[in-house]
């Protein structure tokens, strides 16, 4: 089975594990808070498209900027995979080679539903559409995460799916864990939309009524930890030998944390509580992200030691990229603060 | 061969890349492009207090953000998804040398979308000067995006003074970026240019906004075509010599190099009677050609260059089949299923001893070597057809063809494998040409 298994690129990594871990995380915490949003926020404005048609109007115009930070920050965590283990990546995503590369389409034609319905155009065709299409996308990125993370699952896969020894690439990959960490995403998402509800009512209502609309969507976050709670307990039992105990608490308890704040939030909203919540929800999605990145560490472990991996040592363009990062921090600051600036005069 | 092979019939695995990166590179050499126009037409309408081309120019950049930000998005990260499942040595080393690069990348395209939604959504809430420099922030990201991957895709054609102990500094400034980044750069223009004018076309004769637009933009193709000009000659000037001697011997490359020329010649004509004559002759017709046109000369250079860097990969670094050339002689040596993992635990799993006199075993292990071997540039049927080029051939033309292989053709690798793998190879051609005769 080894044998199936590449040592590391010839190249060696550009910089030390620690740093590609890091930049992994960070890249995978902002793809959740944006893929979150578009993923409940879909379902959500079409829910509540006859009862608050304010608030659905307002999500559906937020969705295709939700979708465009998302794909963008969804490149980075699969650059830095792709770094760290192609080895394990390449041949699970070859061994599904056309559900992976059906990513590409799907993504497209969802994207440009979201715009329809952002546009007001077959609103409900086109966000059921969007909606399903996201579904459907969303698992088979489980699929081939959770695939990576399994190499003693290839051989079997690989007899069974090629021609010549080449594969055909039909294979599918579904099991619980598939479906686990699915529903472990969608329950965080719809607790990310809550929390971005409390954003729009004490930052950015547009009236009285409009603010008391959006306090009382607080309940979504229950709906989002019971999700959540019901995978997770049964993902939990999967893991507990790879997990730290550390992180399985900061991850459950951030959750209950943010039940209680948003229960409290719902009976007597305050800005305090509500930036509460907000905390509370950015620990679950943090504390997501880095126990899904040591699960995948320690699973991968068993197969390959990426600490014994050569560093060549690449300062230089990482030096670039940092100059880069800090220059559009700068110019994204400008454009944000020139934004508010001109909505609020519009506003007033 | 670290890496399974995905068999896609008819066209081969890597002919879905340009699938989706010819229509990329058109969507993002036009977001580069029109990025460009867009920033100083707004500049040239505030200036001139023109409301109604204000309003034109919002209803185009509504088109243009539609386009772009999802089109050329979504694309964009699909050709990474394509060459990683049917290039993933390629796509490896290539992460691996510029992942900074790519990292930047990232950031300027992040800067990019920022800008072009403020652009847009806050058009009239801007103030003329926030709405320029909005405009000009989102044309800087996009070229600079630009720039970086050309220095990628520039580095696979020529690798200059690079080698796996130097930097991403040497092999970004590789000899042919500057070249490349030029020709891109002008291309981007004439590109949105020939876009604008398109859509421009379908408004009313009875204001001259329409003749505004095309001849301000016809002014800037221009400055394009001169770039394009400039880029093509440094271009070929610093080309590798086994790039030169395909485009010169490959019939494919050689129509579509005369194929661009022309299509190029037809722009330049155009474009120069649109400075002249203004937007008299501009119907949606005749402008749906010119974008065709933009196209397909797109299309032709872009085949031209992924043809004439065969057999490379990554020129002196990585070769066709996804093979580390400084690892050739050690295949040669061990052997090329020894190399393969997924070729070898295929073979050793079916059971098909590769030295067994069974010739229905030779040939099973034939077919795997073909596909490890050859199946990324070779369908059976369809795609540099297998079939259909053995057909005419002898046996020994077969055995003799696959013995010389690079001297067959200057785009081919050399053989990867030992004499014993080498027969098995010819064994399963051979079969297949048999096949191939039978009523």
């Amino acid at each position: 089975m080894t044998g199936l298994i590449l040592a590391a690129d010839p190249l060696g990594l550009p910089v030390p594990v620690w740093l590609l871990l890091a930049l992994k995380v960070f890249g995978f915490f902002l793809h959740l808070v944006f893929m979150n949003l578009w993923l409940a926020g879909l379902l959500v404005a079409l829910f509540l498209l006859r009862s608050k048609p304010a608030v659905a109007e307002r999500l559906f115009h937020a969705l295709p900027f939700f979708m465009a930070f998302g794909i963008n920050a969804g490149i980075v965590p699969l650059l830095f995979l792709q770094t760290l283990y192609p080895q394990f990546f390449y041949p699970a995503t070859i061994l599904q080679a056309w559900f992976w590369l059906a990513v590409i389409p799907l993504l497209l034609i969802a994207y440009y539903a979201v715009y329809l319905a952002s546009f007001g155009k077959f609103r409900v065709g086109a966000a059921l559409t969007a909606t399903f299409l996201i579904c459907m996308i969303g698992l088979m990125f489980s699929s081939a995460m959770t695939l990576t993370a399994n190499p003693q699952a290839w051989p079997v896969i690989f007899m069974r799916s090629n021609q010549a020894g080449a594969l055909d690439g039909v294979y599918f990959h579904f099991e619980l864990e598939v479906l686990l960490r699915f529903l472990l995403v969608t329950g965080m998402a719809f607790g990310t939309l809550a929390a971005y509800f409390v954003i729009v009512a004490e930052w950015f209502a547009k009236s009285a009524n409009d603010k008391n609309d959006l306090r009382k969507l607080a309940p979504l976050y229950f709906l989002g930890a019971a999700i959540y709670g019901s995978a997770g307990a049964i993902y939990a039992s999967s893991i507990s030998q790879t997990l730290s105990h550390f992180w399985f608490v900061i991850a459950g308890a951030s959750m209950i944390a943010g039940v209680l704040l948003a229960a409290t939030y719902w009976k007597n909203p305050s800005r305090a509580t509500g930036i509460a919540l907000i905390a509370a929800q950015l620990a679950v999605l943090l504390s997501n992200a880095i126990a899904r990145q040591w699960v995948q560490v320690s699973e991968l472990m068993k197969w390959y030691d990426p600490y014994k991996a050569p560093i060549r040592g690449e300062w230089g363009s990482f030096a670039l990229f940092m100059a880069a990062l800090l220059a559009a921090l700068i110019i994204i600051t400008w454009i944000g603060l020139t934004v508010l600036r001109r909505t609020r005069n519009d506003a007033a | 061969m670290e890496f399974p092979v995905w068999y896609v019939p008819f066209i081969t695995a890597p002919m879905l890349i340009p699938l989706i990166a010819v229509p990329h590179v058109i969507v993002a050499q036009f977001a580069v492009g029109a990025g460009i126009l867009l920033a100083d037409l707004v500049r040239r309408a505030h200036r001139d207090h023109r409301v109604e081309l204000l309003d034109y120019l919002h209803n185009l950049t509504r088109f243009f953000v539609l386009i772009t930000v999802v089109f050329g998005a979504v694309t964009g990260v699909g050709i990474w998804w394509t060459i990683g499942l049917t290039s993933p040595e390629t796509t490896s080393a290539l992460i691996h040398i510029f992942l900074f690069g790519w990292a930047t990348e990232w950031v300027a395209f992040l800067v990019e979308i920022v800008a072009a939604f403020a652009f847009y959504y806050l058009w009239d809430r801007l103030t003329p000067r926030e709405h320029v420099i909005m405009g000009w922030i989102y044309a800087g990201a996009a070229w600079i995006s630009l720039v970086l991957i050309t220095g990628i895709t520039s580095f696979m054609l020529t690798s200059g003074d690079w080698t796996p102990q130097r930097n991403f500094f040497v092999a970004f400034f590789n000899p042919s970026f500057l070249p490349q980044t030029l020709l891109r750069t002008g291309g981007s223009i004439v590109i949105a240019a020939l876009g604008i004018v398109f859509h421009a076309s379908f408004r009313s004769d009875r204001s001259d906004l329409k003749n505004v637009v095309v001849r301000a933009v016809s002014q800037w193709a221009m400055a394009g075509m001169a770039l394009i000009a400039l880029g093509c000659l440094w271009y070929f000037v610093t080309a590798p010599d086994h790039a030169r001697l395909n485009m010169i011997r490959a019939p494919i490359l050689m129509t579509m190099t005369a194929l661009n020329f022309a299509v190029t010649l037809l722009v330049i004509t155009a474009l120069a009677w649109g400075v002249v004559s203004g937007a008299r002759w501009i119907t949606p017709p005749s402008a749906l050609m010119l974008v065709l046109a933009g196209a397909l000369a797109t299309t032709t250079g872009e085949f031209i260059r992924e043809g004439a860097r065969k057999p490379f990969r990554v020129e002196n670094y990585l070769i066709a089949p996804g093979v580390l050339v400084n690892q050739i002689p050690l295949i040669q040596k061990e052997g090329f299923i020894e190399h393969s993992r997924w070729l070898k635990f295929y073979l050793q799993s079916a059971a098909t001893a590769t030295s067994a006199p069974d010739k229905a075993a030779r040939v099973k292990a034939g077919a795997g070597i073909f596909q490890y071997h050859c199946s990324s540039c070779h369908a059976l049927i369809g795609y540099n057809g297998m079939k259909p080029i053995v057909y005419p051939w002898t046996p020994e033309l077969i055995r003799d063809a696959v013995r010389n292989l690079h001297r067959t053709n200057p785009a081919m690798p050399p053989w990867l494998g030992t004499v014993a793998e080498r027969d098995l190879l010819a064994d399963y051609l051979v079969q297949l040409n048999d096949e191939a005769h039978k009523p």
